[in-house]
């Protein structure tokens, strides 16, 4: 297997919290086009994982790529082509879904962003919601937001965290279907290796890929 | 996958992005859009009329040893000037002492035995006025008018003579420019425009990046592909309008309800004006990339109001400070504002004779811009 084929590829990555040890020595190996499940009980270290992946925490030690970019000293390029859905919704809330997609598209610099935004709206089953405040959703519709948000911009790596904590079942099924429908080919150009992760329950649902 | 081409400092469509968010964030706080509104109104009408440096009306007691024309001459005209209002008669030394230091006077006027006839005998008796000086200010106005008030009420006095003071060698004539009349409102309005201005200014952008980091929102921010600087630029823009919505609305109110003029170039005014407003959301903003929580930004911006307050000449003179103080008054951005405000709205300067405070206006805010750049935490570490 060579390294290109690699889309994270992660060496010895340790990070500790005021001496506490949270992740210890990572080291890890993602090929493309695969889906993930990242699994451990609260506390043990996936969300300081998923945060050192896409370089919004610089490891103590260790190395890594991610995408080919360094997750240390590349972080600002790397964020570009990265999805990352937080464990918190972390959206605006004072914004209106439009608006918070719109935020996303402008920043992303993508061409045609209200085209792009109308698009996303569509295929996340949010039209008719979309002037409604993101404060004011329920937790399944801001997960469906969320999700919106971070594959608004075709990234070519999705992160996930816990995307379905706190949601009910019905709620829990439909965004993997999104996410099945996402991946299945929504556009044409992207089918993007998926990473979640969730504790405890994944392993309940056959449905669910996991390779590795 | 997107190429990755060179990227300039700054992109002006990221920085926009920012803005029109921050915008609509700021119009959906209905209460802040308000205050923002209101509280500068307000505080112009509340310390415009409040704020007086040549106080009247001061509580004045009288302890009186005859009751002769002369005493009662001096009374009177202690009553007709504004600056006294006698409210009691004292009978003792005792009670002279209580009254003043219980405070229910600020000053004792003492007409001592035989005032008058030792008047009509020309022995120039003393009359004593004991004043509370804990507050030097209140005290010194009346005082300094207290001589002329005496002569005058006693002047018409039958068979009394003044005597002429010896011609003085010289004469010496006071030209009282600019405000002539000494009214405080025409020093301290323009005052109120820079003190108003800095502190809410301040606050707006102190709390713009913690406000992302206690609601969360940080962390989907800092994962996007947004620039320090954009983010930086796009989170003050929003509050420049406000700014110069302020300042012209409290420049209208001081022209319309104080008679405040503006005798210089209205647009030097103005453009100094948003140099200032920019300079404060600088500073706030940089108190928002140090500070770990929102109190802490609030708490950073109070430590930087007060001695904007006191040390940039708009309570106390500033040529009357030590050097030290001075020095550090320097360093605030009202310090330099007020001078501009007073020499544009007052003595009718424009910008050519105010380029040391612009300048320093500008390398202010270039300073603070810098250090909140360099202190923005690009990751959650």
């Amino acid at each position: 297997m060579s390294a290109e084929d690699n889309v994270i590829s992660v060496q010895d990555l340790t990070k500790s919290f005021s001496g506490r040890t949270v992740v210890d020595h990572l080291t890890m190996n993602v090929r493309k086009g695969t889906i993930h499940g990242f699994l451990g009980p609260n506390g043990s270290g996936k969300t300081t994982t998923i945060r050192m992946l896409c370089g919004l925490l610089t490891p103590d030690s260790g190395s890594g790529t991610c995408l080919g970019y360094d997750i240390i000293r590349d972080g600002e390029r790397l964020r570009r082509h990265v999805g990352y859905m937080t464990q918190r919704f972390s959206l605006y809330q004072d914004l209106t879904i439009r608006e918070n997609l719109d935020f996303v598209a402008r920043i992303h610099g993508l061409t045609k962003p209200s085209q792009k935004v109308s698009d996303a709206i569509e295929r996340l089953g949010l039209g008719g919601r979309e002037k409604q405040l993101a404060g004011n959703l329920s937790g399944g519709w801001k997960q469906r937001l969320a999700l919106g948000a971070c594959t608004l911009p075709d990234p070519d790596l999705l992160l996930l965290d816990e995307p379905t904590a706190g949601v009910d079942p019905k709620a829990r099924r439909e965004f993997w279907a999104q996410i099945h429908a996402l991946a299945a080919g929504g556009s044409p150009f992207w089918s993007p290796p998926i990473t979640w992760m969730r504790p405890n329950a994944a392993t309940r649902s056959p449905t669910w890929p996991m390779a590795s | 996958m997107t190429g990755d081409r060179a990227q300039p400092l700054a992109s002006v469509r990221r920085f926009w992005a920012m803005t029109v968010k921050e915008f609509i964030q700021m119009t959906r706080d209905r209460l802040t859009m308000g205050m923002m509104i209101m509280l500068p109104i307000m505080q112009l009408l509340l310390f415009g009329f409040a704020i007086n440096t040549t106080p009247h009306h001061l509580p004045t007691a009288v302890m009186l040893s005859e009751s002769t024309n002369a005493s009662r001459a001096i009374l009177a005209s202690l009553e007709n000037t504004d600056f006294f209002d006698i409210t009691g008669i004292v009978t003792s030394d005792a009670e002279m002492d209580r009254v003043l230091e219980s405070g229910e006077v600020l000053f004792v006027v003492e007409i001592p035995p035989d005032f008058e006839r030792d008047l009509r005998r020309g022995l120039s008796p003393s009359l004593l006025v004991a004043a509370d000086a804990t507050d030097p200010v209140a005290a010194s106005s009346a005082l300094g008018a207290l001589s002329g008030i005496v002569s005058t009420s006693l002047a018409g006095l039958h068979g009394i003579t003044i005597a002429e003071p010896q011609k003085p060698a010289f004469n010496i004539i006071q030209h009282r420019r600019y405000n002539p009349a000494g009214k405080s409102t025409l020093n301290i309005v323009p005052g109120l425009l820079g003190t108003i201005l800095t502190m809410t200014l301040l606050i707006f952008t102190a709390l713009a990046v913690t406000r992302e980091i206690e609601r969360g929102t940080m962390e989907n921010l800092l994962a996007m592909p947004i620039r320090p600087i954009e983010i930086m630029l796009g989170k003050i823009m929003p509050y420049v309008f406000v700014g110069a919505f302020q300042a012209a609305l409290i420049i209208a109110s001081g022209l319309l309800i104080f008679d405040v003029p503006i005798l210089g170039d209205p647009w030097s005014l103005a453009l100094l004006t948003l140099l200032f407003v920019i300079t404060n959301l600088s500073i706030g903003y940089t108190f928002s990339t140090i500070a770990k929580n929102q109190l802490q930004a609030v708490q950073m911006s109070m430590m930087f109001f007060l001695p904007s307050i006191l040390l940039s000449g708009f309570m106390f003179p500033f040529d009357g400070m030590p050097r030290w103080a001075q020095y550090l008054g320097e360093a605030l951005p009202l310090t330099h504002y007020l001078r501009i405000v007073r020499a544009i709205m007052l003595k009718g300067a424009d910008i050519t004779v105010l380029g040391f405070d612009s300048v320093m206006l500008a390398v202010i805010a270039l300073v603070a811009m810098a250090i909140a750049v360099s202190r923005f935490n690009k990751t959650l570490d």
